[in-house]
């Protein structure tokens, strides 16, 4: 049915087919029958309320991978596509992506998703919130993307919204008061908020105090009073505020829903299953406060939110290494913001889109910022630090930490966002959870990369990326070969430079299909002869006998003989290496008035000894040099690093004085840089050149003085 | 600066942990020894040595910065100390139980550069943990631990030098300014776009043209100095001028001339590079009669500077960075003569040097001309440039050589 061409599948086991979207527990039960029955697909079709649309989802394990393939396929009635396919064992990401589906699919249709069991509609109860359904699943339980709601007097129909299905017949008039007696076939005890039974959404709703109201009143269409939940008023603006959860409050006139917003919904009908809501009584109806068609769309609505979604909900921490905490984040006035651990930002994307508000959302990770300019609740333009346009929407997704602000109001001229927000949003949670697995695969950026299996062909390659996500074969054949010697990680982005949502897919693919592995960083790198034990004491003793005992630095003699090494180094693999000679001595006016110069006390020059410590690598050298000067060699540089090197010890020696009465001011301060092959060919011509370009510093107007003698006459 | 001020600013951390009978003096010399022979600070080689724990070193970090911040005196201090480790308890807990009526008040520390730098996302907490040890140890300034670690950037450190500043004077709420500063990083911006971004007005006060711009304008300091006088003024609360004179930037007789010659400017009378000139001649003045001296030339120094100094060319430039021979130049030069064309065009012809070379070496006249860097300067900016494929204003504010305003 599904898939055309493709020739019944024997193997295939099918479920009964369902009205509705599958649940948690559903899909746990697929998920387990897969697993007991590896190597044959289960299969469960669902009917979209109302619609000729369906969706199936399949899912096989095969006979050596530990996750299964999922794949959605949707069907309009005419066709069949595959809309998501993915290899995991997370049954909440495969519920969260059926949610989004269902969403979406209401959104593109425009259609009314019944959603009690037998369709029917409750107009008053949707028309006075004229909002479209939610996304319950979005947010979970404890998050506080909630809590606003704005109600308006007159509700227009030419909206894109409220289009009828054959059980709802929602048409443009004014919602009338429309009292419904008996359409929840569920007693109230089993109304559904969505994705949880009414008595979980009030259990949790006391316990975690993530949704509570203050009250509405939705003067033209209906009041709700649920005194077991509390009021919902909206005077005249139709504000619905969630003081204590509250990280979204809008603005009165952008007319708001939310999920907390459809548990509020559910409450008050589980309260009042009959939909016999009392009109209030001391409210006059106020003037059409608006909410005009062009201001106020009234979309589609879902007036029970009774998904008849099974029980279970996504974990709070679903998109955060952060705890399930139920802490709201903080809420100011005219302000959507909050921190990205208890609001993931899924659900605050989703959440702006269905509030149809017009403003700016800045984003501040960890590691980066971004913005998503929205006009009535569609993104126009969306940037982060490495991307823009729908790819910045991705990768906003994929960030679990940092805080985000929105700003009313806030308008822009660029538009770099094509894709719809529900397509970027899946994305960026498909991103999301190949960066997971690779993480939990152990992958930082120290990680070493190899190939699991050398010398595999083209042909091979293909077969073996074929049961992946599918990208493009070329990208990550090259990424592959790049992985033939042992890589890092860093390696890999410095000679590949990819952004993140580009190398995850990628990575991610080579990981599941076998084809690479991730190994932890090297160990912290202690002495290299660690393995020698006690011995090794021994051959460290060597080493006291490059140390001058007077100032702890390793002698002239020492460095003359690492030099010859290094030179070595240079000569077999044309490293470059660079010399800087350098005077540092104490500057006093002798009796004759002539300045002169005293080697530093050794407490000073231990102390400078430390602050060139900070400066240089630990594989640069430090020691004495002829007469009273001071070297330091730096192997594989260039005369240009070095300098800079030079100049970041003068600053580290005067800064701060080295000792009471040694700073700037009495210091004699000159370097001399010098480089092979820049300056010469053998060590000879490099420590002349250093010695020269020492002099010139010494009588020049500046401390450093590059040799760069390889042109001078 | 006091005796007693001296000896806060002196004390070790070596000397904290034998005060407080934690190690004996005789030890603390031989690890002192070792120290120097093993080139690694005094508090690695304790904990290495497991001579005192990780946990008494950091508490000991934590002790001298509140003796260094005046929270805690130096007795206090110590037998708090003592306390933690023979105790196995918390610092509070100790300062609690050595004075149980008076509560020891809460330590500010939430101003603390190093609480701004991890809360700006600069640095991590270990690294400032390390950084603060690394300070104890060289008596460099934090700041100036990570900068030359390369944890941080110039700008970095400036811009949170900025924010603390900022929130000392209550400009803003200190969330609200560490937000800007951690959005200036992430962005790569100016801290002062970022504030202004979000409503955070300071006052002309940090763009003012002061005595270390003028210093750094002379060429007396560099920027790196200015940022480590400015860490100091805010972490030891003194003014700038008394830290420049106390760091042998300046002569304290120089520091007062200084602020007469900004008002000077101020009012017009004087540019800033002639005073910046004046400035380089009275750095080290140590009497007024050398003052006065300096300040009678201010007349001439128009006439003089030109004679004074010979004018560099771009050639010269890049015979100093290697990059022409005097034969070649020679060659060049006899060839423009003959073809009566310009000699760098003879060069570019003749293929001796790119188009990419010939503009930064002519930048760097320009800011030779302006006296604003030194040749040797332009010869290693030249060298570093094309090396690393940077502008001339990008590197030379990579060594913090007062990137010039084009």
């Amino acid at each position: 049915m599904f898939r055309p061409g493709r020739g019944s599948d024997q193997s295939k086991i099918r479920l009964p087919k369902q009205t509705n979207a599958p649940g948690v527990k559903e899909l746990t039960g697929l998920y387990e029958q897969a697993r007991e029955n590896r190597a044959r697909e289960v299969e469960l079709v669902w009917q979209v309320p109302n619609s000729s649309h369906s969706y199936s989802i399949h899912v096989k394990f095969d006979r050596v991978t530990p996750h299964p393939i999922w794949n959605i396929w949707e069907n309009n009635g005419r066709e069949s596509k595959m809309v998501w396919r993915f290899e995991t064992s997370d049954v909440h990401m495969i519920y969260d992506v059926v949610a989004m589906l269902d969403v979406a699919h209401q959104k593109t249709t425009g259609t009314v998703q019944a959603v009690n069991s037998t369709g029917s509609f409750n107009p008053s109860v949707s028309g006075s919130f004229g909002t479209r359904q939610g996304i319950p699943a979005m947010s979970p339980p404890g998050t506080s993307i909630s809590g606003n709601a704005s109600t308006s007097g007159n509700f227009s129909t030419s909206q894109r919204a409220a289009q009828v299905t054959n059980s709802g017949q929602l048409t443009g008039q004014s919602f009338p008061q429309q009292p419904q007696t008996g359409t929840f076939n569920q007693p109230a005890s089993s109304v559904t908020d969505g994705w949880r039974t009414v008595e979980e959404a009030s259990t949790n709703q006391n316990n975690n105090n993530s949704f509570q109201t203050s009250g509405h009143q939705s003067p033209q269409t209906g009041n709700f009073q649920s005194p077991q939940t509390g009021n919902f008023q909206s005077p005249q603006t139709g504000n619905f505020q969630s003081p204590q959860t509250g990280s979204f409050q809008q603005m009165s006139q952008s007319g708001v829903q939310s999920t907390g917003m459809a548990q509020a919904i559910q409450q008050a009908q589980a309260a009042n299953p009959t939909g016999n809501f009392p009109q209030p009584a001391t409210q006059p109806a106020p003037q059409n406060n608006g909410f005009t068609p062009s201001q106020k769309p009234a979309p589609a609505i879902n007036s029970s939110g009774a998904h008849s979604m099974p029980e279970g909900t996504l974990p709070a921490d679903f998109f955060s290494e952060a705890p399930a905490t139920i802490a709201a984040a903080p809420v100011k006035a005219n302000s959507i913001e909050g921190t990205i651990e208890q609001n993931p930002m899924n659900n605050v994307l989703t959440t702006i889109g269905m509030q149809q508000v017009t403003g700016k959302l800045e984003v501040v990770g960890p590691a980066a910022v971004g913005h998503v300019y929205f006009e009535n609740g569609i993104p126009k333009d969306a940037q982060t630090s490495n991307n823009r346009g729908d790819e910045a929407i991705k990768e906003l997704v994929t960030w679990r930490s940092g805080t985000f602000l929105f700003k009313p109001g806030v308008r822009t001229e660029m538009q770099s966002v094509e894709k719809s927000l529900q397509s970027s949003v899946m994305e960026g949670i498909a991103l999301l959870d190949q960066l997971k697995h690779l993480e939990k695969a152990g992958l930082v950026y120290e990680s070493t990369i190899t190939q699991k299996q050398k010398n595999l062909g083209e042909p091979e390659l293909k077969l073996m990326l074929s049961k992946g996500v599918p990208l493009d074969f070329n990208t990550q054949k090259d990424v592959y070969e790049a992985l033939k010697h042992k890589t890092t990680f860093t390696d890999l982005l410095r000679d590949r430079p990819m952004e993140q949502t580009q190398w995850a897919p990628l990575l991610f693919n080579l990981l599941y299909c076998g084809l690479i592995e991730i190994k932890p960083p090297a160990a912290t790198r202690g002495g290299a002869l660690d393995f020698l034990g006690e011995s090794k004491t021994i051959i460290q003793n060597l080493a006291y006998n490059f140390i001058r005992t007077d100032t702890g630095l390793m002698s002239c003699e020492a460095l003359l003989y690492f030099m010859e090494y290094e030179y070595y180094r240079y000569e077999a693999y044309n490293w470059p290496m660079s010399l800087v000679v350098f005077e540092l001595m104490l500057k006093r006016t002798g009796s004759s008035g002539i300045i002169e110069k005293d080697p530093l006390p050794v407490q000073a020059l231990q102390t400078a000894a430390m602050r060139i410590g900070l400066v240089k690598r630990p594989l640069d050298t430090l020691a004495h040099f002829y007469g009273q000067d001071f070297a330091i060699m730096m192997p594989n540089t260039k005369a240009s690093q070095a300098a800079f090197v030079a100049n970041r010890v003068l600053d580290a020696l005067t800064v701060t004085p080295l000792a009471p009465g040694i700073d700037k001011a009495n210091l004699s301060l000159a370097f001399g840089v010098s480089n092979l092959p820049s300056d010469g060919e053998d060590l000879e011509t490099l420590i002349q050149a250093a010695v020269d370009a020492h002099d010139e510093a010494k009588k020049g107007t500046f401390p450093i003085v590059l040799a760069r003698t390889s042109k001078r006459d | 600066m006091t005796e007693e001020t001296a000896n806060i600013a002196m004390l070790q951390i070596g000397d904290l942990l034998v005060r407080s009978g934690i190690i004996e003096s005789n030890l603390l010399d031989e690890v002192n020894r070792l120290a120097v022979k093993m080139r690694l600070p005094i508090g690695r080689i304790l904990t290495m040595h497991g001579h005192v724990a990780d946990n008494i070193l950091a508490t000991a970090v934590e002790v001298q910065s509140r003796i260094k911040d005046k929270a805690l005196p130096v007795e206090h201090g110590v037998r708090a100390l003592g306390l933690v480790a023979n105790e196995h308890i918390s610092l509070d807990q100790a300062l609690l139980k050595l004075a149980p009526k008076a509560a020891p008040k809460p330590v500010p520390t939430s101003n603390r550069l190093g609480e701004i730098l991890m809360q700006a996302g600069y640095s991590s907490p270990k690294q400032v943990e390390d950084g603060l040890i690394a300070a104890t140890e060289t008596g460099l300034p934090l700041g100036m631990v990570l900068f030359s670690r390369g944890i941080i950037s110039r700008t970095g450190l400036n811009s949170a030098l900025m924010a603390q500043q900022l929130i000392r004077r209550g400009v803003a709420e200190r969330d609200k300014i560490i937000y800007a500063l951690k959005s200036a990083r992430l962005r790569s911006v100016a801290l002062t776009q970022s504030l202004k971004e979000n409503n955070i007005s300071t006052t002309s006060e940090q763009d003012e043209f002061g005595p270390g711009e003028l210093l750094v304008m002379a060429g007396a300091i560099s920027e790196s100095q200015l940022m480590a006088a400015r860490e100091l003024e805010a972490t030891e609360s003194k003014p700038l001028d008394q830290v420049m004179a106390e760091n042998g930037f300046a002569t304290a007789i120089c520091m007062q001339a200084i602020n007469h010659l900004l008002k000077m400017i101020r009012e017009g009378m004087l540019f800033e590079d002639q005073a910046a000139q004046l400035v380089k001649k009275i750095q080290f003045a140590t009497s007024h009669e050398e003052l006065n001296l300096a300040l009678s030339q201010l007349n001439e120094m128009g006439e003089e500077d030109p004679e004074e100094k010979p004018k560099v060319e771009v050639t010269d430039i890049l015979k100093k960075a290697g990059l022409l021979s005097d034969k070649e130049l020679q060659i060049a030069t006899a060839l423009a003569l003959a073809n009566r064309q310009p000699l760098l065009k003879t060069l570019f012809d003749a293929n001796l040097i790119d188009q990419r070379v010939l503009e930064l070496a002519a930048q760097c006249k320009t800011y030779l001309d302006h006296n604003l860097i030194q040749i040797e300067q332009a010869t290693i900016a030249v060298t570093y440039a094309m090396e690393n494929n940077l502008t001339i204003d990008d590197t030379l504010d990579c060594f913090g050589w007062s990137a010039p305003v084009a």
